[in-house]
């Protein structure tokens, strides 16, 4: 299809029942769903990021994906092909367990990182990268139990893509974007807040621990809802906050749109580079990131420190 | 310090029967239970066509040796990065050491097999000194890298990316199960010809940590107090990284990623025989070994009969572990 | 600031529509097909309605007969083409097995390591890969215009959604104890009905004399199967891969270790020795022993293996079918009889 039937097929011009299955079914729910990830990703690293003062700290550490991935290995090793839901409800079975997996897992970092009644955010971190080591390997002995069939299909979940996007996936999506995204922005200048020491930040009247809990909510929100649908992605929500600082500034308010954004292009190139490179055969969105990704920031923090 | 030293030295004296009990442990009890005589037997009156003496020798006593010795590897390893940077979360596992070994073997395993033993070994080696130098590398430039939080993080992160790349390499060559049977290391398939093999590259490794061990201690003082001292700092950080890289690289190449084992163990040694690293060390080899060991036995019956990967058990008590340290240290750096 | 932003918005929108446009490009045909005339149907999977599209130079396409029939299999129905010539196989190489036993040739295949496995070579002659196992390429399959697709009973539901955007999809059973039910689909879909029962009642037939003559002779042996994956020895569980032909048709006893198994189990090479078998059969692929070529060798030279039962009497059976046979299909199963009645049934 070459880029002038594409735009005659979003035009509704001379429409062919074909190229509009293409367009609408499969490569505009992908580029939606993919968009919307990357957004929910860029954002809430860059949330997460600001509220550990931590500029390493990335969403897919904290263990969200590591407990999301846990939840749908077990439903597949478990239930393997015997519940049929039909229709709506068996396409959204994964996305809801990972959904809950992740936001359990979530929920108990939340409570472990607990020092004294106040949240840690230095231990969050290393409680994420605990529970993250402990969920990993019962999904990894789950796994090497399954027939190889299933296993695989795990492994690409794991490893995060995109491939099977759908209008559902988008519109579970969504709302968990629309709901949380203002509750963070709105915070944004708390956020810029929270920079800087705990006793200062107190000082100038900000409710530190409630303030923080908020916005961990929130971002862990976006995570656990974009794992569910795509598996776990990772380095978005590392890298975008940094490219963001570097295009405008340190104030939160705009970082976290941008973030949001970079997240998008991210998981755009990403994606086309993993649909293309090996065809027919596809790479996963969330590998592509990562091989790609990180020696950009490698070299973005070599950068930063001359 | 005279009470202090009382029960290292006991554990290292006691050391070697422990370790003959928890060889026989192993031995003993198996698949198949099988008498303390036959193993006798098996050892010193061998008989080739006895299906349990064949199974003591060929299977069991390795895997027992295997456990012992990578165990003894792995906590000397986290000893050694532990006194070095100076932060209770280094180990090899954590800090990516293991992760540039394994992601160093698959993509041999994917490119030039057949590997030789050897070669296995080497490429292990390149792997983990790999791993490392990226890992620290990036602590080094950035700043306040060398916390706890950060250095545990990055080594997370180079972790993946390795493990995404070999992910990457694997895929195109549709060999995924065989990456995760990797990273669960396989302690019963122990080959004998391998552990003779890694054993020169072990002592070398063991030599260096004993004899830096002083030298470590003086380093787990702090930066500026021991180059007060006089002492050349970036040598002792130089070979101490070498000798962890080669431990680390000898005891994936024998059993694949086994994690936990050297970020526990140095703790409970320095629990039992105090800051000096003169003790720290060898310690930390023997619980390391017997540790390992007890996994093995563990992992040989929680799933009878059949055999449970070794990281999961390790991960048992690893995670919590794991979890108490950060309850107890927080994420600072330690005074 | 303002061009910062949409610098960025503009970066992604070119991106974005890049990927809208390229996508495939490599098999570009046009979108107007030249093909043959073939019926397209659109319609979701339970829909009775189907659209024939007449292409270039075809003249208005006879519908007066029926242009749908409808298909039971496995207690669901199935509205699909009348003709279904153009079948997609994807996901389930339990279909692709059978269509060898069939001789269905698909017009779109499953290909692994980005080629057709040499097992598949007699019917992938008019076959187009349609990506790898567990990942369809939707545009390749909705370019190669398929009247019906077998998908997997494993998909995940959105991707089985996605199939049936394009034509009719029918999840091909995985599980071993409908390969009946499997063959007769296959014969409904290509108008072989009578070849499917001829073959189902033949397996029976081979079934019950090779079970009259193996009972006596192997009634209270050990006899086991085991699977070689990364150099491990994997053992199965009691449903799973042969173990149900051998214990469940066959009659065979089952060993306390099969038993104890769920789904696929490592055994260490002890715990072999420890059930040892009187007869033992090992599949080894070099697909799945990538990093361990050797290990079959070096588990026949182990002198713990020599000391089983089945070692020392020479009743070690090595890829007695295909090891890239799933097992649990009609192909497998025929295979295995032939090769078991054979090896042992004299």
């Amino acid at each position: 299809m070459s880029v002038l039937d594409v735009a005659k097929t979003l035009l509704r011009i001379h429409s062919n029942s074909d190229y509009d299955l293409v367009v609408f079914q499969f490569r505009l729910p992908r580029i939606v769903l993919g968009l919307l990830i990357g957004f929910a990703l860029g954002v809430a690293g860059a949330v997460i990021q600001g509220v550990t003062r931590n500029g390493l700290a990335d969403p897919g550490i904290l263990g969200i994906n590591a407990g999301a991935g846990m939840m749908v290995v077990l439903f597949m090793f478990a239930l393997r092909g015997v519940v049929d839901l039909g229709g709506i409800l068996s396409v959204l079975m994964k996305p809801m367990l990972g959904l809950a997996g992740g936001l359990a897992a979530a929920g108990l970092i939340l409570l472990l990182s607990r020092r004294g009644g106040r949240i840690d955010p230095q231990r969050l971190i290393l409680v994420g990268i605990a529970l993250s080591l402990g969920f990993g390997a019962i999904t990894l002995y789950m796994s090497l139990k399954m027939n190889p069939q299933d296993f695989e299909a795990a492994v690409v979940w794991l490893a995060g893509s995109i491939h099977s996007a759908n209008w559902k996936y988008a519109m579970a999506l969504l709302p968990w974007i629309v709901l949380m995204l203002p509750i963070v922005w709105l915070r944004a200048d708390k956020l810029d807040v929270l920079q800087l020491e705990e006793v200062s930040a107190a000082s100038l009247g900000l409710s530190v621990e409630r303030e923080r809990l908020v916005l961990l909510v929130g971002s862990v929100g976006l995570v656990a809802a974009s794992v569910a649908v795509s598996g776990s992605i990772g380095f978005v929500g590392l890298i975008a906050p940094h490219i963001a600082r570097r295009l405008v500034g340190l104030r939160h308010r705009r970082i976290i749109p941008v973030s949001g954004l970079v997240g998008m292009a991210m998981i755009a190139a990403g994606d086309f580079i993993g649909k293309t490179i090996f065809a027919p055969a596809e790479l996963a969105v969330g590998i592509v990131i990562s091989i790609i990704g990180v020696p950009y920031f490698v070299y973005l923090l070599i950068r930063a420190r001359t | 310090m005279q009470r202090k030293t009382i029960l290292p030295t006991a554990i290292l004296l006691m050391a070697p029967a422990v370790v003959a009990f928890i060889i026989m442990l192993s031995v003993l009890y198996g698949a198949k239970s099988i008498h303390a005589q036959t193993v006798w037997d098996a050892v010193f009156h061998f008989d080739r066509s006895s299906v349990d003496h064949q199974i003591v020798r060929s299977s069991r006593l390795p895997r027992a040796v295997g456990a012992l010795l990578i165990g003894c590897f792995l906590a000397v390893s986290g000893a050694l990065m532990q006194g070095v940077t100076r932060n209770y979360l280094a180990s090899p596992s954590i800090m990516g050491v293991s992760d540039g070994s394994v992601f160093a073997v698959t993509l041999a395993m994917v490119w030039l097999p057949p590997a030789h033993s050897v070669s296995m070994i080497v490429v292990s080696l390149v792997g983990s000194a790999f791993g490392a130098c990226v890992v620290f590398g990036l602590a080094w430039l950035i700043p306040k890298g060398m916390t706890p939080v950060k250095l545990a993080i990055l080594g997370t992160i180079i972790g993946m990316f390795m493990n995404g790349v070999a992910d990457a390499v694997a895929t195109y060559n549709q060999v995924s199960q065989s990456v995760s049977f990797w990273y669960n290391a396989r302690l019963y398939q122990m080959d004998p010809e391998m552990i003779k093999l890694s054993v020169p590259f072990a002592i070398v490794g063991l030599g260096l940590a004993v004899w830096l061990s002083k030298s470590i201690t003086v380093l787990s003082l702090g930066e500026e107090l021991s180059a007060g001292l006089g002492q050349r700092t970036a040598v002792v950080k130089l070979l101490s990284m070498l000798a962890v890289v080669l431990l680390t690289g000898v005891s994936v190449a024998l059993a694949g990623k086994i994690a936990f084992v050297g970020l526990i163990v140095p703790h409970i040694a320095r629990m039992l025989s105090g800051q000096d690293y003169r003790w720290i060390i060898p310690v930390s080899g023997v619980i390391g070994g017997l540790f390992l060991a007890l996994c093995d036995v563990l992992a040989r019956f929680v799933n009878y009969p059949f055999e449970t990967p070794i990281g999961v058990v390790t991960a048992l008590f690893g995670v919590p572990f794991f979890l108490y340290l950060i309850w107890t240290r927080g994420g600072g750096q330690r005074e | 600031m303002l061009k910062k932003y949409s610098l960025i918005a503009a970066l992604m929108i070119v991106l974005a529509v890049v990927l809208a446009a390229c996508g495939d490009n490599k098999e570009d045909k046009s979108g107007d097909t030249s093909k043959p005339a073939t019926e397209t149907s659109t319609a979701a999977g339970d829909t009775s309605q189907s659209q024939t599209e007449t292409s270039g130079g075809e003249g208005a396409t006879a519908d007066a007969s029926a242009s749908t029939k409808v298909i039971k299999y496995l207690d669901q129905e199935y509205t699909v083409p009348a003709k279904t010539d153009r079948i997609v196989v994807t996901g389930a190489l339990e279909a692709m097995e059978d269509s060898i036993l069939m001789d269905i040739h698909p017009v779109g295949a499953i290909s692994v390591r980005g080629k057709f496995p040499s097992l598949f070579s007699s019917i992938v002659d008019k076959a187009e890969s349609v990506g790898e196992k567990t990942e369809p390429n939707f545009e390749k399959i909705l370019q190669l215009k398929p009247d019906v697709i077998l998908a997997s009973t494993k998909f995940d539901p959105a991707v089985v959604e996605q199939l049936s955007k394009i034509a009719p999809t029918i999840p091909y059973s995985h599980v071993s104890a409908n390969w009946s039910s499997n063959l007769e689909l296959l014969g409904e879909l290509s108008g072989k009905q009578d070849k499917a029962a001829e073959l189902i009642a033949q397996y029976n037939s081979d079934l019950e004399s090779v079970k009259s003559g193996i009972v006596s002779k192997l009634a209270d042996k050990k006899v086991a199967l085991v699977r070689i994956r990364q150099g491990a020895i994997q053992l199965y569980a009691s449903q799973v891969y042969f173990n149900p032909m051998l214990y469940e048709e066959l009659g065979l006893k089952m060993p306390a270790e099969v038993q104890a198994a769920k789904a696929q189990d490592m055994i260490s090479l002890e715990q072999l020795a420890a059930m040892n078998p009187d007869v033992l059969m090992i599949q080894f692929s070099e697909d799945e022993n990538a990093d361990k070529p050797k290990a079959l060798e070096e588990l026949q030279n182990s002198p713990i293996f020599q000391s089983i039962n089945a070692a020392k009497n020479n009743q070690v059976l090595v890829n007695i079918v295909d090891p890239l046979a799933q097992g649990g299909t009609a192909y497998s199963k025929i295979q295995f009889l032939q090769a078991f009645q054979s090896k042992l049934g004299q």
